[in-house]
């Protein structure tokens, strides 16, 4: 009888979960969307103000922009060199120094990033710094770049070491083209690995309630004995 | 008035002064919501429209500026204070809302700041915005100044000064001049992906599994919760209870018909039985057992079997056919012979009580032995959760012999007289 009761359950339990695997989930592949197109494409919808325009510009003729209100804080030879890297740099670069703010018709630097992406338009390597901080940086046609400056320090000096290391980053395309979405759960053998492990946390936690209400039950029980 | 193109930056509020007296509106790149040329050329035109002096500075501010949010207003009574000229100071500094001073026009300061308080709140309604941007906030000031706001307490000022035109033109503005957002992940509306089969399989395995778990488990009996009865059968070891056929009440003329079988035999044999202790435990277990045949009480019948049996057993040991006597198990005569003790609970004390194998294994597993219950106040009930003599006895399992439970028993059926 128990054997039967057993052999049922196996029943029940693979039809369950050939229901719950198989079933749901089904519908057509939408195409995958890539984030950073998505901005770009809303960063065009958005025409720039004034101060994006400025550094739009500002990038094109030199690959270097700095912000009106920082124009005292380099000197002629520290311009000079950040252009010279900039100008012999196997990827183009484009870096605008300015001041943060919130009030210039960007609500934040990485929207700014994205108008000045849109606004240049050329391949590259770009950087939005603002003194002190780490360099937002991003790309077009490129891999977004890593680099290890961060900021700090004279402001010369940081800007030479960011764009140094900016030319200096290995110029790694874009992947386009195919779907690059993964399976989160590792395929078929992941997939088996964490069912069972939700299976066993759940079947454990809910053990533990049954066994202490079932304690709990019977202590009163008894206490009204 | 000198308007100029290039906007100057200064750092310290002297340098500020100076750039004020030179170009009374400063409007700096980094607070003019990327209209820089469009706001200073309004705020211009504002400024030179109204009866006196003006000075507009929509700017950053100072490193030496160390106000916090009262920054905008403590510029205003700097300047105000250096320049030295009748006039209306409109200072916008960066992270505090927008200072205003009036100084040598015969206004009252006050009631302008109130005034120009309702109508950019008024402005904010119309556009949506919960905070002005800061060129619009100015512009929204000096339309007050326009308007020529209160000037005695006799006159309200929450009461909107700026014609509606001019409330709709600045709301119009303010939603233009909205900073641009960078849309978040979630802005995306990204359809959702179908199952990959990773997650088929972690799906169908964590449903699988969890419900052949609960499923087995089921079966098997949930840790502790006793079983209901019945429903365990198979797998139990043979006792008399399973050999009457049912954990049900037992029935009362079946155990009469039992019980006096039993008494019969027991007054056959008393009579060529060897005299002695044995003998009497015998006589008078017959003796109280004989008026509890009649009982309507199922437990009295019980308990006539049970004295019956153990009669019989003192005269076997008498005659030397038996060597231990009648040990009834606890949770029900009927049950085999208590050879084990198990712990039980009474309320809060704890206590031994002998039981058969069988008991002694289901209580150890946390399982309800299957119990001799009555039916009381309309539900079954273990015997031993009531108050008599066989509860108070357990059928002779917490009696110290024969003798000692007939004579409880005989107490009991006296007092009950």
């Amino acid at each position: 009888m128990r054997v039967l009761g057993a052999l049922l359950a196996v029943v029940v339990a693979v039809g369950v979960g050939l229901f719950a695997g198989l079933v749901p989930g089904h519908h057509a592949v939408p195409p995958e969307v890539d984030f950073d197109d998505a901005i770009l494409a809303a960063a065009a919808q958005e025409p720039p103000g004034d101060r994006v325009q400025a550094a739009i510009d500002g990038v094109r003729e030199t690959g270097f922009y700095v912000g009106p209100e920082l124009r005292d804080e380099l000197t002629d030879d520290e311009v000079a060199t950040v252009e010279r890297i900039i100008a012999t740099a196997p990827v183009p670069v484009f870096v605008v120094w300015w001041a943060d703010t919130a009030d210039a018709g960007y609500n934040t630097t990485y929207a700014a990033l994205d108008q000045l992406r849109v606004g240049v338009g050329e391949d590259g390597y770009y950087a939005v710094v603002t003194r002190g901080s780490y360099p937002l940086l991003g790309a077009l046609g490129y891999r977004d770049p890593y680099v290890d400056a961060d900021g700090k320090g004279r402001a010369g000096a940081a800007l030479e070491r960011l764009v140094d290391e900016l030319a200096a980053v290995p110029p790694e395309r874009e992947f386009e083209g195919g779907d690059t979405r993964s399976d989160y759960w590792g395929g078929t053998g992941g997939g088996i690995a964490a069912g069972l492990l939700f299976a066993a946390i759940g079947y454990l936690g809910l053990l533990a309630v049954v066994g202490l209400v079932g304690a709990l039950s019977r202590s009163a029980r008894e206490g009204r004995g | 008035m000198l308007l100029s193109g290039d906007v100057p930056y200064p750092d310290t509020i002297d340098a500020l002064e100076q750039a004020l007296r030179q170009d009374h509106v400063i409007v700096q790149e980094t607070r003019a919501s990327g209209d820089t040329s469009g706001a200073m050329a309004r705020i211009g035109e504002l400024v030179s429209r109204l009866p006196f002096a003006a000075y507009v500075a929509v700017i950053d501010a100072p490193p030496d500026v160390d106000a916090g949010i009262d920054s905008s207003r403590f510029l205003a009574t700097a300047l105000s204070r250096r320049i030295g000229e009748p006039g209306l100071y409109v200072v916008s500094a960066s992270g505090s809302p927008t200072g205003v001073r009036v100084i040598g026009t015969g206004w009252d300061e006050t009631l302008f700041s109130l005034q120009a308080n309702t109508d950019s709140d008024a402005v904010e309604a119309a556009s949506g915005s919960y905070l002005l941007t800061p060129t619009v906030d100015v512009e929204a000031v000096l339309q007050t100044a326009l308007a020529a706001p209160p000037q005695s307490e006799g006159l309200d000022y929450e009461d909107v000064s700026l014609p509606d035109t001019v409330v709709d033109d600045l709301a119009e503005r303010e939603r233009d001049l909205q900073p641009y957002e960078r849309p978040s992940r979630s802005d995306l509306d990204e359809p959702p992906e179908p199952w990959s089969t990773g997650k088929r399989w972690m799906v169908g395995v964590a449903v699988g599994a969890g419900l052949l778990a609960v499923l087995l488990q089921s079966l098997v009996g949930w840790p502790g919760w006793r079983r209901q009865r019945g429903d365990r059968t198979s797998d139990r070891p043979s006792t008399r209870a399973r050999a009457a056929g049912s954990p049900a009440p037992p029935d009362i003329e079946t155990l009469r018909a039992e019980a006096g079988t039993q008494l019969t035999a027991l007054a056959e044999t008393l009579p060529t039985a060897p005299a002695g202790d044995r003998h009497d435990r015998a006589a008078l277990a017959r003796e109280v057992a004989e008026p509890l045949l009649g009982s309507d009480d199922v437990l009295d019948v019980m308990g006539a079997l049970v004295l019956a049996r153990a009669g019989r057993r003192e005269l076997a040991i008498a005659r030397r056919r038996a060597t231990a006597p009648y040990d009834v198990c606890f949770f029900d005569p009927r049950h085999a012979t208590a050879t084990q003790v198990a712990e039980w609970r009474f309320g809060d004390s704890a206590v031994e009580v002998p039981v058969c194998r069988a008991c002694r294994k289901a209580v150890s597993s946390g399982r309800e032995p299957e119990t001799l219950k009555v039916r009381r106040h309309g539900r079954l009930q273990p015997y031993y959760e009531g108050d008599s003599v066989w509860a108070q006895t357990g059928f002779g399992s917490l009696a110290a012999d024969l003798g000692d439970l007939a004579s409880r028993v005989a107490a009991a059926r006296g007092r009950s007289r």
